[in-house]
C-alpha cells in the first residue's frame, strides 16, 4: 500500500494526529529490499546488504522448534540442535576459536535460530566448519550426555532467574498439553530418556533444505555470498518443510500462579493471550506494547512517576503461531504486591472501557515507529528480526509493510481491539519473590 | 575549531567549550545523540556515593524551568525517542534515540533536560524511593552484584570504591545543596562533550547543535583530582547469600586505566581467559575439569584504575577447589605460550593461538560497533572527555595488531599473578546474610 493512500484512507480527526507522526513516517523506505534467491537443493536465502561493517551475520532459520517434541518427550528439538553444533574435531574447534566465529543456538516454540557471527573474511571458512556437523552429525553416547548436562544446568538457570520462571508459568497456563507449555530444555526425566536414535532421526529430519531458511546481513555482494553459502549449504539434503501438529490454547480463566523465591524485591507479571501471529494482529499488538511500556511517559511509567510503585518495568510483546503473548513485568517491594495488582487492574479496565486518545495514539504509533526502526541498527538485528517474521510464517518482507500498517491502524480499530484483547479471562497473574501464597 | 574522527566524522568545539562530534553512518531513520559530563560517582564529598547518581535520576526523569516533569516526558514520547542516561565512576552519559528527522527538537530536550533542571522537593523524594528499589534489584542478581562488591573492595579506602547507585542511606541523606553544588560545579559547557551519529547530513546536525548549544555558559572544567589507590587490603574470601541453585565465584584484579599504555593487553587478556566460544578458563574449567557451568570475564576501564572481574558459575562443592586451582593457573600465565609461534617446530600444527583468538575477537566486536549509532555516540562522547592526549592515538585495532605475546605474559604477572585479588564467593541462603 502507498503512502499517499495510507493517508486518504485515514478520517479527519485523525489528520490532525498524522501531522504529529514523527519524520520518520515521511522519510525514504527503510530497509532497502534483500536479494532472495534459492540453492539447488532448494534452500532459500534472503541477504541484507549492510556496508556499515566488515562483518557478516547468518541466521539459520530452523522451522519446527519445540512444538516438534512429541508428547513425553519434551527436549528433545534443543538437544538434537544443541549437538549439531557441537563441532567433534578438536584442530575445527581450534581454529574457530582463533577466527573469533561465534555461534549461538536459540529454541523457540514454533522454529529455532542457529546464529553464526564472524568477520566476513572468515565467513567462508567459518560456514565449512560448522555445517559439517548440521549435515552429518557425530553422536556419541559421550557427546549426548555432555550435551544433556549442558540442558541440565540451563533448566536450574531458568528456575533460579525470576523472569524466566515467569515466563515458562505463562507458557504453562495459555498451551497447557501442548509441547510449548514446557521448558524448552526438557525435564530431567525426559532427558535422560532420549538415545541416538531419536536424536539422529530428528536431526535428519530438521537439517534438510525445505526446512531451513537463512537471512544473512553482510558487506559481501549477493553473488559472492551465493557461491559461499551453495558450498555449505548445498550438501543439506533435500527434504520436506517440518510442521508442527495445530494446537489450539487453553481456555481461561487461569488461576493465579507463584514461584517463591528469597528475593528482596517481588516480580510482579500479568499476560494476555493475544490472537495467533499473522500480517494483520502484528500492528495493534506492537502498538499495545508501546502504549503499555516501550518508552517515557508510557501507560506502566505512572508505576514510577506518579504510585512509586515500581524502578523496573516493561510490556513485552511475543508472537507465536498458536496463540501470541503480551507479557507486563514490574518489580516491587512484597508488601506492595496487592496495590501493584490493583493498579494493574485499574489500568486494563480503563483501557478495555474508555480506550485511548488521539493524542496518546499518536504517541504510540511513534514509540512503536521507533521500536520497529531499531530492529534493523545492527546486521544481527535485521536479520534476526526478518527470521522471527518468516519463522512465524508472515514472510520478511513484512518489514517492507509495518510503518505503513502501522499508519493505517485507525484510533476507532485500536481502541476496539483493546476491549477484545484485554479480557480477564485471557488473562494470567503470576508473581515470583517472598512469601507462602 | 574542526577535527577529524576516524572514518567520516568530525569533531568541533563551540565558542563556549563544549565539544561536539558528528559521524555519519547508513541504516534505518534513527539519529543518536550522546551527551557526556565529567561527573561520577568519585565526585561529591559523600564516601558513599549517593549524590551523583541521585542528580542524574532528577535531571533525567525530574521538572525543567520550562515544564513540569509529566509534560517534558510527554513532549519526549511525542517524538517517538527514547531517553536514557547512567552513572559511572567517571561520567554521567546522557544519551537520546529519535527519528532522524526529529533531531534538532532532540537536541533541544537534550539541553532542557540537563541544563534546565529544576526539580522539587517531592521529585527528590520520590527518586529516592526509587533508587533504593533499583539498589534491591542490584543485590537480588548474582550476575550484578557480584561486580559491585567485588570493585568496592579492590578499590577500598579511593573514591572509586562508591557503589554507582549510592548507598540507600546514604542517598537519603542527600539534600538539595549538595546536588546544586554539583550542578553548579560540573554542568558547564567545558566539561561535557556531546555525539550525534546515525544517517544524518553532517552540516546540519553541526549547525543544529551550535543552534541550540551555544548559549550554554562557558567555563573551565573544575579539577577533579583523585588520591593514588591505596595498597589492595589483603582479605580471605567475601561471602554473600542469595536465593541460588548454584555458587557464583567472582575474581577481581586491579588492572590498567584508560589512557594506561597496557590497556589493549589487558583487553586482549579479557578476552583470552573469558570471553569468545572457548576461551582458555572454559577450557580448563567446563570442558576439562567439568567444574563450572557458566563464565564469564569483563574489563572495567576507568578514567584513572580499572578492573577485571572474572565471574564463574559452580556447584557449591566446589568452590573452593576451583579458587585454588584458579590461583594456581592464573600464577602460571606469565610463562604461558599464548602465540603459536612460541612453540617450536611441529608442534605448532597442534597448538591453539590464543593470542590470535583474541586479536580477531576484538576486530569482530571493533566492526560491530560501527553498526550502532547509540552505541558509536556514547563511545566517541565518552573519548573526548576522558582521552588525554591531544591528537587522536592510532586506532585500536592497530594497536592491537601490535600486541605480542611477550606483552601478554609481562601482563599477566604484573597484574594477574600473586595476592592481588578480591575473592567473593554468592551462594544459597537467606539474601543479607
Amino acid at each position: 500500500m502507498s503512502r499517499s493512500n495510507a493517508v486518504f484512507r485515514l478520517p479527519a480527526p485523525l489528520l490532525a494526529a498524522l501531522a504529529l507522526l514523527p519524520l520518520w513516517a515521511r522519510a525514504g523506505s527503510w530497509p532497502e529490499a534483500p536479494a532472495r534467491f534459492e540453492l539447488e537443493n532448494g534452500l532459500a536465502v534472503i541477504c541484507f546488504a549492510d556496508g556499515n561493517s566488515s562483518n557478516s551475520v547468518v541466521q539459520i532459520l530452523v522451522n519446527g522448534g519445540q512444538r516438534l517434541d512429541a508428547p513425553g518427550q519434551p527436549g528433545l528439538a534443543c538437544l538434537a540442535l544443541n549437538l549439531s553444533l557441537q563441532v567433534p574435531e578438536p584442530q575445527d574447534v581450534r581454529r574457530l576459536m582463533e577466527m573469533g566465529a561465534v555461534h549461538a543456538l536459540a529454541v523457540f516454540p514454533d522454529y529455532a535460530l542457529i546464529t553464526i557471527q564472524c568477520q566476513s573474511v572468515f565467513l567462508e571458512e567459518t560456514l565449512k566448519l560448522l555445517t559439517r556437523q548440521m549435515a552429518a552429525p557425530l553422536l556419541t553416547g559421550l557427546r549426548i550426555d555432555a550435551a544433556k548436562a549442558r540442558l541440565k544446568n540451563l533448566l536450574k538457570q531458568e528456575r533460579e532467574r525470576p523472569l524466566e520462571a515467569m515466563r515458562l508459568a505463562q507458557r504453562q497456563a495459555f498451551f497447557a498439553g501442548s509441547a510449548a507449555a514446557g521448558s524448552v530444555f526438557g525435564n530431567d526425566a525426559s532427558l535422560a530418556a532420549f538415545g541416538k536414535k531419536e536424536i539422529s532421526a530428528l536431526q535428519r529430519s530438521l537439517f534438510a533444505a525445505k526446512n531451513i531458511v537463512l537471512l544473512v546481513a553482510s558487506d559481501m555482494n549477493a553473488a559472492a555470498l551465493r557461491e559461499m553459502l551453495a558450498g555449505s549449504f548445498g550438501r543439506f539434503p533435500a527434504g520436506p518443510m517440518q510442521v508442527a501438529p495445530p494446537a489450539a490454547p487453553a481456555p481461561g480463566p487461569f488461576p493465579t500462579g507463584r514461584v517463591t523465591l528469597q528475593t528482596s524485591q517481588v516480580l510482579v507479571t500479568a499476560a494476555f493471550l493475544l490472537p495467533a501471529a499473522s500480517r494483520e494482529s502484528m500492528i495493534p499488538a506492537a502498538l499495545l506494547e508501546a502504549l503499555l511500556g516501550k518508552g517515557v511517559a508510557s501507560r506502566l511509567w505512572a508505576l514510577r512517576s506518579r504510585h512509586d510503585l515500581a524502578y523496573a518495568f516493561d510490556a513485552e510483546y511475543t508472537a507465536l503461531k498458536q496463540g501470541s503473548l503480551l507479557s507486563i513485568a514490574l518489580k516491587t517491594s512484597p508488601a506492595r504486591l496487592e496495590e501493584a495488582r490493583a493498579f494493574l487492574d485499574a489500568l486494563f479496565a480503563d483501557l478495555r472501557e474508555n480506550g485511548v486518545s488521539a493524542t496518546e495514539f499518536a504517541a504510540a504509533q511513534a514509540v512503536a515507529g521507533t521500536e520497529f526502526l531499531k530492529n534493523g541498527e545492527s546486521k544481527n538485528q535485521i536479520s534476526i528480526f526478518a527470521a522471527h517474521l518468516e519463522g512465524l510464517g508472515l514472510g520478511a518482507g513484512f518489514m517492507d509493510e509495518f510503518i505503513s500498517r502501522l499508519q493505517c491502524l485507525t484510533l476507532a480499530e485500536f481502541n476496539l481491539y483493546l476491549k477484545r484483547v484485554l479480557q480477564s479471562q485471557n488473562r494470567f497473574d503470576a508473581a515470583a519473590g517472598p512469601g507462602n501464597e | 575549531m574542526t577535527a577529524r574522527l576516524r572514518g567520516q566524522g568530525r569533531i568541533i568545539t563551540l565558542d563556549n567549550g563544549l565539544r561536539a562530534a558528528f559521524q555519519e553512518k547508513a541504516g534505518p531513520p534513527l539519529a543518536a545523540v550522546a551527551l557526556a559530563v565529567g561527573i561520577g560517582a568519585r565526585d561529591g564529598d559523600d564516601a558513599a556515593g549517593g549524590p551523583v547518581h541521585l542528580l542524574e535520576h532528577l535531571l533525567l526523569f525530574g521538572s525543567s524551568r520550562q515544564r513540569p516533569a509529566a509534560e517534558k516526558t510527554a513532549a519526549i514520547r511525542r517524538l517517538g525517542a527514547q531517553i536514557n542516561a547512567h552513572t559511572d565512576h567517571d561520567l554521567m552519559t546522557f544519551e537520546i534515540l529519535l527519528p532522524v528527522g526529529e533531531l534538532e527538537s532532540g537536541l533541544r530536550i537534550l539541553k532542557e533536560t540537563v541544563f534546565e533542571s529544576c526539580f522539587s522537593e517531592d521529585e527528590m523524594r520520590q527518586e529516592k524511593r526509587i533508587i533504593r528499589a533499583e539498589t534491591n534489584q542490584i543485590h537480588d542478581d548474582p550476575g550484578r552484584l557480584g561486580p559491585t562488591v567485588a570493585l568496592q573492595e579492590l578499590f577500598s579506602g579511593h573514591p572509586y570504591s562508591r557503589p554507582l547507585s549510592g548507598a540507600p542511606d546514604a542517598v537519603d541523606a542527600v539534600g538539595p545543596d549538595a546536588l546544586r553544588a554539583l550542578l553548579r560545579g560540573h554542568f558547564i559547557a567545558g566539561n561535557c562533550a556531546l555525539a550525534v551519529a546515525g544517517p544524518v547530513d553532517s552540516r546540519q546536525a553541526e549547525a543544529q547543535v551550535r543552534a541550540v548549544f551555544a548559549d550554554l555558559p562557558a567555563g573551565d572544567p573544575p579539577r577533579r583530582t583523585l588520591p593514588a589507590l591505596p595498597p589492595l587490603r589483603q582479605q580471605g574470601e567475601l561471602k554473600r547469600r542469595l536465593d541460588v541453585q548454584q555458587s557464583h565465584l567472582f575474581f577481581a584484579f586491579r588492572a590498567p586505566a584508560y589512557n594506561h599504555p597496557d590497556r589493549r593487553v589487558l583487553d586482549v587478556l579479557n578476552h583470552i581467559l573469558g570471553r569468545g566460544i572457548n576461551p582458555m578458563l572454559a577450557g580448563i574449567f567446563r570442558h576439562g575439569q567439568c567444574v563450572v557451568s557458566g563464565l564469564e570475564s569483563n574489563y572495567f576501564v576507568l578514567a584513572r584504575g580499572g578492573a577485571l572481574v572474572m565471574h564463574f558459575t559452580t556447584a557449591p562443592a566446589n568452590v573452593h577447589f576451583l579458587k585454588n586451582q584458579l590461583e594456581k593457573r592464573l600464577g602460571q600465565l606469565a610463562a604461558f605460550r599464548f602465540s603459536r609461534a612460541d612453540f617450536p617446530g611441529v608442534q605448532q600444527f597442534a597448538a591453539g593461538d590464543f593470542l590470535e583468538s583474541a586479536r580477531n575477537q576484538l576486530r569482530w566486536s571493533g566492526e560491530e560497533f560501527k553498526e550502532s549509532g547509540l552505541d558509536m555516540a556514547v563511545a566517541i562522547a565518552r573519548y573526548l572527555l576522558l582521552h588525554e592526549e591531544a591528537e587522536a592515538g592510532s586506532p585500536a585495532a592497530k594497536e592491537i595488531d601490535a600486541i605480542s605475546a611477550n606483552d601478554l605474559r609481562r601482563c599477566a604477572g604484573l597484574y594477574l599473578s600473586g595476592e592481588k585479588f578480591v575473592w567473593l564467593t554468592i551462594s544459597a541462603g537467606e539474601a543479607g546474610q
